[in-house]
């Protein structure tokens, strides 16, 4: 039998907070807790992992007996995927150059478009590339290395 | 209120702050702060808390003055500009201008956005001056009694500010106040200050100092909304009819004074409570001009007075909201929480000290946003043209920039590009959360205000050797939690709920059609 839920997304929402309370908790069990008045480390964690794990099923129960609510619409996680892994690319190359992060952001961040707009899109990342490095190392002397 | 030598010490300060603020270096942070926030904040789909979030590295070199009244700017500038996107597009830059949608629009529909757009500039110029008096007046008395405050009464304090900004988020309580928990979670990741244990770090040394509020900030707003704006089909924007004209008739004005004197009153006394944001205020002000005019049905059609009213309303509580900020150390909103983070970046311990320790930087902010309003006022009149220009942008030229900006921008906090996954990391959390109808305002509150939190909730206890109801035998603790309790009574009472939806329901109807 399918459960019919009141609020999709306010019921994943609560089962999310639940999920992290939980880990937190779980992640904070080494951590000495001490007393009211001495809190030691795990004193703060321990109380709001506990609230976030009320608050995160609290949540899910109230909207499994809601009336209705419009469901989360469509994921499209394409354009999500590419901007997180043009973002960690970029993380990964800074170090050695900002030239090449920022290649390597520009080109994986766009990529659902090259099939669509090649040239477009090859004068968009030079003309940005050129003006990101002509702003912010000659102009603001951030210390960047350039290659 | 001061006395006669009061008003001698406060004229005294005045010209001390503009001496400040005048200084060439200071004049053009502010002036480079304005057009920043105005060019960024028209720009669709960035509001003023991705703008700062976005901008907020570039200042980290400046001095604290310079870098705060930059900042401050780039906020009312890109709060300003919202307004333009929501009366020439229909599309509100920022939620707070949604209400300018209302009849902002359909005037710009019947050729008069001139009008709209300079009732409304003029309305959020006055609203600005009123409000930085306000500021000038209230900060100061603000800090002297906060500074007798104790740990009790700061931490009633935080846990109000959250609380305040949970009810009041757009989504529902339950999930608000959890993001607002798990901020102030987030915020207990790195060394623990009163035992050197290393919480939440996973043995990353990057982790230490605890999480870098602008990675989070930069993925949870910059990073997740330009994955929703992709995602989504893409909202061209269209500049259909010219502008012509700007002045607004004789008989605009005088509809609209009385809007802007009634608006810049609810916006300001919204503005100073914590946690209410721009949006209450400009929703109030519109009732409450629907409410008392002659011929309500004209609203929704092109009413002057609903324009003039929000945008002042608005106006004046997002520069109130600097006085918690300023004179506290609590911001109200997430913008503020991300000015208060560049301040402790910059050295400055925030708290009421500030006014007294750091009266140039204090008195200098407060003047130039009284500057800053001027050069708004300029900015925003004659050349409101290059601005709508700037509209016609394809959002596909413009996220890649948007990217550029923010992967440096977290990038050079403090050169660590392990931040810069972070950030990747909370863009994917970001989105997750914006699918799920969570407003990430109280998460980013709560992860400045999480530490100062646990210190002082650890002080209380300690001075109460552990009895909890320190907080509530103290009068002011008792006095804020009481108030918390109110408030989260009053807003999850469900007729009051059903009657704010369908208000919003309708003002979005309106804004559809």
């Amino acid at each position: 039998m399918r459960v019919r839920l009141g609020n999709p997304k306010e019921f994943y929402a609560g089962l999310v907070f639940f999920a992290i309370g939980l880990a937190a908790l779980i992640l904070a069990r080494d951590y000495r807790v001490g007393a009211a008045m001495r809190m030691g480390p795990g004193y703060f964690p321990l109380c709001l992992s506990l609230l976030l794990m009320l608050l995160g099923a609290a949540s899910s129960l109230r909207a499994m007996r809601m009336a209705r609510g419009e469901p989360s619409g469509p994921w499209r996680l394409a354009p999500l995927i590419a901007i997180l892994l043009g973002v960690v690319a970029f993380g990964a190359l800074v170090d050695h150059g900002l030239v090449a992060a920022l290649l390597a952001l520009l080109i994986v961040s766009t990529g659902p478009r090259w099939m669509l707009q090649p040239l477009e899109l090859l004068v968009t990342i030079a003309l940005l590339t050129a003006a990101a490095v002509a702003l912010f190392i000659y102009g603001l002397g951030m210390p960047f290395s350039l290659f | 209120m001061p006395g006669d030598s009061g008003v001698l010490e406060l004229i005294h300060q005045l010209k001390m702050g503009f001496d400040v603020a005048l200084t060439p270096a200071n004049f053009a942070y502010c002036l480079t702060g304005a057009v920043l926030g105005t060019a960024v904040g028209v720009l669709p789909g960035l509001g003023p808390v991705t703008t700062i979030a976005m901008l907020l590295p570039i200042t980290f070199k400046m001095p604290a003055i310079g870098s705060l009244i930059m900042l401050a700017g780039i906020y009312y500038g890109a709060h300003h500009a919202g307004s333009t996107t929501a009366i020439m597009l229909n599309m509100p830059g920022e939620p707070t201008s949604v209400v300018i949608c209302i009849d902002g629009h359909p005037m710009a529909q019947q050729g008069r956005a001139g009008a709209a757009l300079c009732i409304s500039a003029l309305g959020s110029f006055f609203a600005g001056c009123v409000s930085v008096v306000i500021i000038a007046l209230f900060s100061p008395l603000l800090a002297d009694a906060a500074l007798l405050f104790g740990a009790p009464e700061y931490t009633s304090m935080i846990v109000m500010a959250l609380i305040t900004a949970s009810v009041l988020s757009s989504s529902s309580l339950l999930t608000t106040t959890a993001m607002a928990v798990l901020g102030v979670l987030l915020g207990t990741v790195g060394t623990d200050v009163d035992s050197g244990v290393l919480r939440y770090t996973f043995g990353a040394m990057d982790l230490a100092d605890g999480i870098n509020f602008v990675a989070v900030a930069v993925g949870l707003f910059a990073f997740a909304e330009v994955a929703i704006h992709l995602g989504a089909p893409e909202l061209r924007a269209k500049v259909a009819f010219k502008l012509s004209g700007l002045l607004p008739t004789r008989a605009d004005l005088r509809a609209s004074w009385k809007p802007i004197l009634r608006g810049t009153g609810i916006g300001a006394g919204f503005g100073i409570l914590p946690g209410t944001g721009p949006l209450l205020s400009s929703f109030a002000s519109y009732a409450v001009e629907r409410q008392i005019a002659a011929d309500p049905t004209r609203f929704g059609k092109g009413a002057i007075e609903g324009v003039a009213g929000p945008e002042s309303a608005n106006n004046a509580a997002a520069l109130t909201h600097f006085i918690p900020m300023l004179s506290l150390g609590i911001p109200a909103g997430p913008a503020m929480a991300l000015m208060l983070g560049a301040l402790t970046i910059q050295g400055v311990n925030p708290g009421p000290q500030v006014v007294a320790e750091h009266a140039d930087l204090f008195w200098g902010v407060v003047a130039s946003m009284w500057i800053g309003n001027m050069m708004l006022l300029v900015l925003n009149l004659p050349m409101v043209g290059l601005w709508i220009r700037l509209l016609a942008i394809p959002y596909r030229f413009l996220y890649p920039v948007i990217l550029v900006c923010c992967c440096i921008g977290v990038y050079s906090v403090s050169n660590s590009h392990f931040d810069v996954w972070l950030a990747a990391g909370f863009g994917l959390l970001g989105f997750l959360f914006r699918k799920l109808d969570c407003a990430a305002a109280p998460l980013i509150l709560g992860l400045v205000l999480g530490p100062v939190l646990e210190q002082n909730l650890r002080r209380s206890l300690v001075i109460s050797q552990g009895d909890p109801t320190i907080f509530l035998t103290r009068p002011i603790s008792a006095a804020m939690l009481a108030l918390s309790v109110f408030l989260v009574f009053a807003f999850s009472i469900p007729e009051l709920r059903r009657r704010r939806a369908a208000e919003s329901r309708e003002a979005l109807q309106k804004e559809t059609q």
